[in-house]
């Protein structure tokens, strides 16, 4: 049977009318296809089938049996019927068994609308529910009185997640849903993404924010849906959300959406209420008598257009990784057409400017050369001081179902052990801030043994020779001293990651490299960017199927805002701002005089105000006053400025010390693009009514330009696009890398992966195939410098890592306003070894006040072995008013401009100490 | 490992090497059966009685004639004579009979001469002893035979699993044969988990080499990468004789080197698991090997195309890999392993041909019983049927023998209480994977007991686990109900 070739195309009859289907179709596939509805209870659309409800019966002709159409497969000319008297007995026999299981005996969601279809209103059985509740988790409940033990959210919580947090415990009878263990749900390992929530036909899993009761839930009553991208992290999910009554109040995953795959984490699920919170922004504020008073927006737009007509020379502005690539197409049109400047930056400064550096330094681009997809097809999987789990859990969901499910290897390098070590084949775990030894010494056992790519680095690279002296210094003894790490695991690593194991076809495979801010968040953050882009090189790991490398980006948007030119030193497109022939093409585009001055990176505007030489600055959608390594002195810069305007959703730390405010549409309220991580623009849609006054940013930006140019009595044009779909018009004209791109285009066929330059172009999964943009690669030697700028001492024992936590968003603002997750990340916490907790006598829960040179805080005490002696982690979150960043050292990268956030010393005291930093220095000497 | 003997024949090299002249013997039946009735003390007795000549006792296992334990053979050449439910003074009648008196010898009429059984309870486990009585001649043979010929040969014959589904074994070899994936496994079940079903224990425990010859055969046919043995968590001694056997083929090259001019290279697993009657469903032991929770597949796909670790899988039972090597060994007809039970005086395995003449009545008189006597059998346990007094002169069929089961019930049984416990039988093993078993096997329960008013809503439940199970659990477990209700309505009268 199997030795017969299968036509690709199949012919199926259901209920008498023809139709195809592709091979390997089931026979429910087929069915819902002709838009006929029969009971599936236990098939979602986004996972395979379960085979469990038995309710997808149907009756297929010269067969005795009637068969489970949720899989079977269709054979070519089979011929079904669905509904023949038969089929609907036994269907409804099924169904009477299945709703007889809830406490009131109609059933709950679909299982109840399916009865209801086969004339079923309730159970002919006296109700035998199990009753057992678990109301731990703080998103949702399970109540076992609705559940029909269809398996759907444990295999959403297995093969989905890959989490396995659940499962049915207990035989026949005694089956319940439960965490493995049968801890309660809270203290299992469930990272509360709500799949399984999201998968649940019935509504037992029912969520307690955002809705009411199941049966809503389930039924779909009254909400309709709006595919859009999440605005949290750089993975990009793919949204579908619910709204009733101008609000949000559901989320499921996209499954159509290839980065996502129809996942999201606990922040995209549960975290959006936030748009709905009270304490939205609604009108424009204006600082009179030193207090922020409502104004309306004429007032305050013609009031920020003439401080900035004065301000040209002295102005710098902040655009959002939140916002979308059209806000942030005309921020930064504003800034450079209108203010004459190319004084504006974002928040990349803060992540990934190193990595950003290394990349345009040795390929030419600074984008992630891969795609998602390349994790799954990889038999190497290489990640660099990445919380993954943390930071982009859908794409930790990707890594765990790769080794899970391809078998491929995982190699971990971070001081800290994460999540991900649970499946790592391989975890180094190097002292903090000796990345480069560590990454050399793999170089060298890689060419010591031979592994290396002879033919890529002859056809490809340049500089070969140089660098490898470099790193034939570096032996894995060497490495061992510096980093704390065995020899031999660096030698496995190597080993693994130079030659990859094989597929289970036996095919060969590659290896991908994937790093976060732990490797660039360092004074030698380019560094160990360049020793890990100069491993992959090596081995010839960029540009196949499952290989590549990949910076994962922090926020949202990070790679739109950078692909927009909200960078000081490239226009839309990278192009640089100092060549003729870029400034002449923008400067005709936007028909005016550009400058070919370089502008002012975020961490130098710090520097600048404090000098007096940039006075006036124009905020949007940033948080500078939380998120900027030691924040006293930001503080200090931000008050020495004459006029600041904040733009935003929430009023914060920064918004409270400017001049103006302005109310901002958040995500949800407005129509535009997010590029993700890997490079896939997609569509943000508007869900709701932005609340009050608030408006889009593009759309006061435009407002702003407008009258400024008119004061300046130049014509005021430019600035009046009629939507964000217009805008994007005008960038795909001007933008070679998205010139095939647009609204239209991307509603019809979904995400799409820049560069794609004209209509028929499908879109990049992968760069640097045949070539890097500067020609050749190129090895570059970088050496182990000192682990930090600041180290240890006796005053300051402790190395300090600063990271993030998967319940809150960089620094708090919006996650802040979700119940759901501050219940679960109430305070600031430090993690502590518990060797070094036992010899000074700290317990879980206690609080601690932690002390640098520059400030301190009190957390709260967690012991583990997470991290080795000596060191201790607090994530950057700030939550009541506590934020690691009081402490962190603002030492810089010399080439990124990147602070040092990863690693500073510390000391640990009771809480109210008093400060023994001593007189505080003048800022003359800092500098 | 065995150096290949190139100059004399295979066969004729392994017993070279590993078999001893022939003897006359004492055997002294242990096993499960006889160990439980302290048959060793016996059998040290006649030690101590025949002193120097007490290495001619050797222990070996069940012949299956359980009833007759403690018991002993006394075995020279053909002759074969058994002494049943032994006491101090019958270990003298042994001794007298193996030094020469043996009365009126009658010749040992057991279980099946030259069948699947042959070998059972008359050798001591050692290589040689089964290569003297045969063992691996049906393999050699077979060798000579390509792949398509043995599957085609086992068609004609119209063999079927003896797991209980009583699928033909050359469909199953074909469709994995023929897939493209190379990787292909078989699974042999050993689980065994069915009520008073205990062949495969006795096949394991007194003749492993059969399996092992039999997986050899099937090897040769479809072509494994490797094979899993899933033995029944409780069934120690088989477990551990298995693996003595799959040591002693290893070592002698017959499984792992090059013993025969095709080196067969096969890596055989053994594994154990949580037991319970679902466990020997086929798609829970794949789940089971795997690690994971022990609950049916789906099917389709079927396991011979997405079987073990997505392999293309073969499964077949202990009995049936036994089966094909009898079946190259001796022609048909082909027999059944029945484990009898119940009101009879001869409770044991017995080896039944399925050959056109063997009635029921038949079976209960072999076991010693006047079938007058008896009410009705239950055949194939909790998935099974009762058979009527009236269908005892019907010939016994394959297919309806299930696993080969037979519990014989007197005038007296209760029909009634019988088919409660079966049916709660049923609800307790359910795994409850899927709606129509698990709440339909609860229900079930809740209806019986008052099935005269519950009669047609039992029909109609019965019907929707039929049609709607999972697996064959939940697909049967009403088929006792019915047959009780339809042949013994009247017990249920009063209810
Ligand atoms: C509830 C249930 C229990 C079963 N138990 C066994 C068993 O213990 N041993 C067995 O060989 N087959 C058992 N089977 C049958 C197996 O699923 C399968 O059909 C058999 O192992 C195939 O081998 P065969 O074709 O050689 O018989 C059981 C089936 C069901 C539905
Ligand atoms: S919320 Fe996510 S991790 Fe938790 S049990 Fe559900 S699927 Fe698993
Ligand atoms: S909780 Fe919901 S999804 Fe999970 S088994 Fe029960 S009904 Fe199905
Ligand atoms: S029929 Fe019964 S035993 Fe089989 S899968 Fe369903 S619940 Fe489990
Ligand atoms: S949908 Fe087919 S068995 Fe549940």
């Amino acid at each position: 049977m199997s030795l017969e070739v299968t036509p690709k195309v199949l012919k199926i009859t259901i209920d008498g009318v023809e139709n195809e289907v592709v091979s390997g179709s089931m026979i429910l596939d087929a069915i819902l296809a002709q838009e006929i509805d029969i009971p599936h209870l236990c098939k979602s659309d986004a996972q395979g089938p379960l085979g469990a409800c038995r309710t997808c019966l149907v009756e297929i002709a010269g067969s005795s049996r009637l068969v489970a159409a949720c899989h079977t497969p269709v054979t070519d000319g089979m011929e079904v019927s669905t509904d023949s008297e038969r089929t609907n007995r036994i269907r409804r026999g099924v169904l009477d068994l299945t709703i007889g299981m809830s406490a009131d005996g109609r059933g709950q969601g679909q299982a109840a609308l399916y009865a209801n279809s086969h004339g079923l209103s309730s159970s002919t059985y006296v109700p035998n529910p199990r009753s057992s509740k678990d109301e731990s988790n703080v998103f949702f409940s399970l109540d076992m009185n609705d559940c029909i033990l269809c398996g759907r959210c444990v295999d959403a919580c297995q093969n989905t997640q890959h989490i396995g947090a659940i499962g049915i415990n207990g035989l026949g009878e005694n089956a319940q849903i439960g965490s493995a263990f049968n801890a309660s749900w809270r203290d299992s390992n469930c990272t509360s993404c709500g799949q399984c929530v999201s998968e649940c036909p019935t509504g037992a899993l029912l969520p307690k924010t955002l809705i009411g009761s199941a049966s809503s839930h389930r039924m779909g009553r009254d909400t309709d849906i709006v595919s859009t991208t999440c605005p949290y992290c750089g993975v990009g999910c793919g949204l579908l959300v619910h709204r009733a009554e101008e609000r949000i109040v559901w989320v499921d995953g996209e499954p159509n959406n290839q980065s996502s795959l129809g996942m999201t984490c606990v922040k995209g699920r549960f975290g959006l209420d936030f748009v709905h919170s009270e304490d939205r922004l609604t009108t424009p504020l204006i600082r009179r008598n030193g207090r922020l008073e409502s104004a309306s927006w004429d007032e305050a737009l013609q009031l920020i257009a003439e401080k900035f007509v004065e301000a040209r020379g002295s102005f710098a502005s902040i655009a959002s990784a939140k916002a979308t690539n059209e806000d942030g197409y005309i921020q930064q049109k504003f800034v450079r057409a209108v203010m004459q400047t190319n004084s504006i930056d974002h928040c990349s400064r803060l992540c990934h400017a190193p990595s950003v550096v290394a990349l345009m330094e040795q390929v030419g681009s600074g984008a992630t050369s891969n795609s998602y997809l390349d994790y799954e097809q990889a038999g190497t999987l290489l990640v660099v001081g990445s919380d993954t789990s943390q930071n982009h859990p859908v794409i930790a969901s990707r890594l765990r179902k790769a080794v899970q499910e391809n078998d491929a290897a995982l190699i971990v390098i971070n001081p800290i052990e994460i999540e991900l070590c649970e499946v790592a084949t391989v975890h180094l775990q190097p002292r903090p801030g000796t990345d480069v030894a560590l990454l050399n010494a793999m170089a060298n056992v890689i060419l010591e043994e031979n592994l290396e790519d002879q033919i890529f680095i002859s056809q490809r690279m340049e500089g070969f020779e140089e660098w490898r002296e470099t790193v034939q210094q570096v032996s894995p003894e060497d490495a061992e001293k510096i980093c704390g790490v065995s020899a031999e695991d660096i030698r496995r690593a190597a080993r693994l990651f130079a030659d990859p194991p094989l597929s289970q076809n036996g095919n060969p495979r590659g290896s991908c490299t994937i790093w976060g801010m732990g490797v660039t968040q360092h004074t030698m953050g380019s560094d160990n960017a360049r020793a890990l882009i100069n491993l992959a090189l090596l081995c010839g790991q960029v540009g196949g199927i499952g290989n590549g490398i990949s910076p994962l980006r922090g926020q949202n948007n990070v790679q739109g805002c950078s692909d927009v030119g909200c960078l000081p030193n490239v226009f839309p497109g990278y192009e640089a701002v100092d060549t003729v022939e870029s400034h002449d093409r923008w400067s005709a585009a936007w028909n005016t005089e550009l400058t070919f001055e370089k502008g002012l990176q975020s961490t130098t505007m710090i520097e600048s105000m404090l000098e007096g030489t940039i006075d006036t600055m124009y905020v949007v959608g940033e948080n500078p006053l939380l998120s900027d390594p030691f924040l006293a002195h930001a503080t200090e810069a931000f008050k020495n400025l004459s006029f600041l305007v904040v733009q935003d959703i929430f009023m914060h730390e920064t918004a409270e010390i400017a001049d103006v405010v302005l109310p901002a549409a958040a995500f949800a309220e407005k129509d535009g693009t997010f590029t993700n991580s890997e490079r896939r623009v997609q569509l943000v849609r508007k869900i709701v009514n932005p609340p009050g006054e608030a408006r889009d940013d593009w759309k006061i930006i435009s407002e702003l330009a407008r009258r400024v140019l008119t004061i300046l009595g130049r014509p005021d044009q430019g600035f009046s696009h009629e939507s964000a779909s217009d805008i994007f018009d005008e960038m795909s004209s001007l933008m070679p890398i998205i010139g095939g791109l647009s609204h239209e285009r991307l509603d019809r066929e979904g995400g799409i992966q820049w560069p794609c330059p004209d209509v028929e172009h499908p879109g990049t999964p992968r760069l640097f195939t045949e070539e890097f943009p500067r020609g050749r690669g190129k090895f570059v030697g970088v050496q182990q410098g000192p682990p930090a700028a600041e180290l240890p001492s006796k005053r300051f024992p402790f190395t300090l890592i600063t990271g993030r936590t998967l319940y809150h968003w960089h620094g708090g603002v919006i996650t802040r306003r979700v119940k759901g997750l501050v219940d679960m990340v109430p305070v600031v916490t430090v993690d502590i070894n518990i060797d070094d907790a036992v010899q000074l006598n700290l317990h879980d829960g206690d609080d601690v006040q932690l002390a640098s040179r520059r400030g301190e805080i009190i957390a709260q005490v967690k012991t583990g072995k997470r991290q080795r002696r000596g060191e201790l982690f607090v994530p950057f979150v700030q939550l009541e008013g506590v934020a690691a960043n009081f402490l962190t050292n603002d030492e810089l990268d010399t080439l990124a401009g990147i602070p040092e956030y990863k690693a500073c010393a510390v000391r640990i005291e009771s809480p109210g100490t008093p400060t023994r930093r001593g007189k505080k220095r003048s800022l003359k000497n800092h500098f | 490992m065995v150096k290949k003997m190139s100059t004399l024949h295979p066969m004729a090299a392994l017993r070279t090497k590993y078999v001893a002249p022939p003897i006359p013997r004492i055997l002294i039946h242990r096993g499960t059966a006889g160990d439980a009735v302290g048959v060793s003390e016996y059998g040290d007795r006649i030690r101590d009685i025949l002193g120097e000549k007490a290495h001619f006792v050797v222990d070996v296992c069940s012949d299956g004639a359980n009833w007759a334990a403690p018991s002993a053979t006394v075995a020279q050449g053909t002759f074969m004579r058994r002494f049943e439910r032994l006491d101090l003074n019958g270990v003298d009648e042994v001794v007298e009979c193996f030094l020469g008196d043996c009365g009126d010898a009658e010749k040992y009429a057991g279980t099946g001469e030259k069948g699947i059984t042959s070998r059972m309870g008359r050798n001591d486990g050692s290589l040689g002893d089964v290569l003297s009585q045969g063992a691996y001649i049906a393999l050699d043979r077979v060798l000579q035979f390509s792949p398509e010929e043995i599957i085609s040969r086992l068609a004609d014959i119209g063999l079927t699993g003896r797991g209980g589904a009583h699928f033909p074994v050359s469909q199953k070899w074909q469709f994995a044969r023929a897939h493209a994936d190379q990787q292909k496994i078989l699974v042999v079940n050993a689980e065994e988990g069915e009520p008073g079903v205990f062949k495969d224990r006795h096949m394991l425990e007194g003749d492993p080499h059969r399996l092992i010859e039999g997986i050899l055969i099937a090897h040769h046919s479809v072509g494994f990468e490797a094979v899993y043995i899933y033995v029944n968590g409780q069934a120690k001694q088989a477990r551990l004789s298995l693996e003595k056997a799959l040591l002693d083929a290893a070592q002698a090259g017959i499984t792992g080197g090059e013993c025969w001019e095709r080196n067969f290279q096969l890596t055989i697993n053994v594994r154990s698991g949580a037991g319970g009657y679902v466990c020997g469903e086929e798609s829970v032991i794949l789940n089971s090997i795997e690690g994971k929770r022990p609950v049916p597949r789906y099917k389709p796909p079927f396991a011979t195309d997405v079987g073990l670790f997505g392999k293309p899988t073969v499964i077949n039972n202990v009995e049936t890999l036994c089966a094909v090597t009898t079946l190259f060994d001796n022609p048909p007809p082909q027999t059944k392993l029945i484990s009898l039970s119940g009101d009879v005086p001869r409770p044991g395995l017995y080896e039944v041909p399925i050959d056109g003449a063997m009635t029921w009545s038949g079976m209960i008189a072999n076991a010693g019983r006047n079938p007058q006597e008896i009410k009705a059998l239950l055949v194939g346990g909790p998935s099974g049927e009762f058979i009527h007094f009236q269908q005892f002169d019907d010939v016994l069929e394959m297919s309806r023998l299930g696993a080969g089961g037979v519990v014989v019930l007197n005038s007296v049984a209760d029909i009634q209480h019988i088919t409660n416990s079966l049916a709660s039988y049923n609800k307790r093993e359910s795994c409850g994977e899927c709606t129509p078993c698990r709440e339909g096997s609860e229900r079930l329960v809740n209806l019986l007991a008052n099935v005269h008013e519950n009669e047609k809503k039992i029909y109609e439940l019965v019907e929707i686990m039929t049609e709607s199970s999972l697996c064959q659990l939940g697909g049967m477990a009403g088929r006792p109900v019915l047959s009780a209700l339809e042949q013994f309505k009247q017990e249920f009268e009063n209810s």
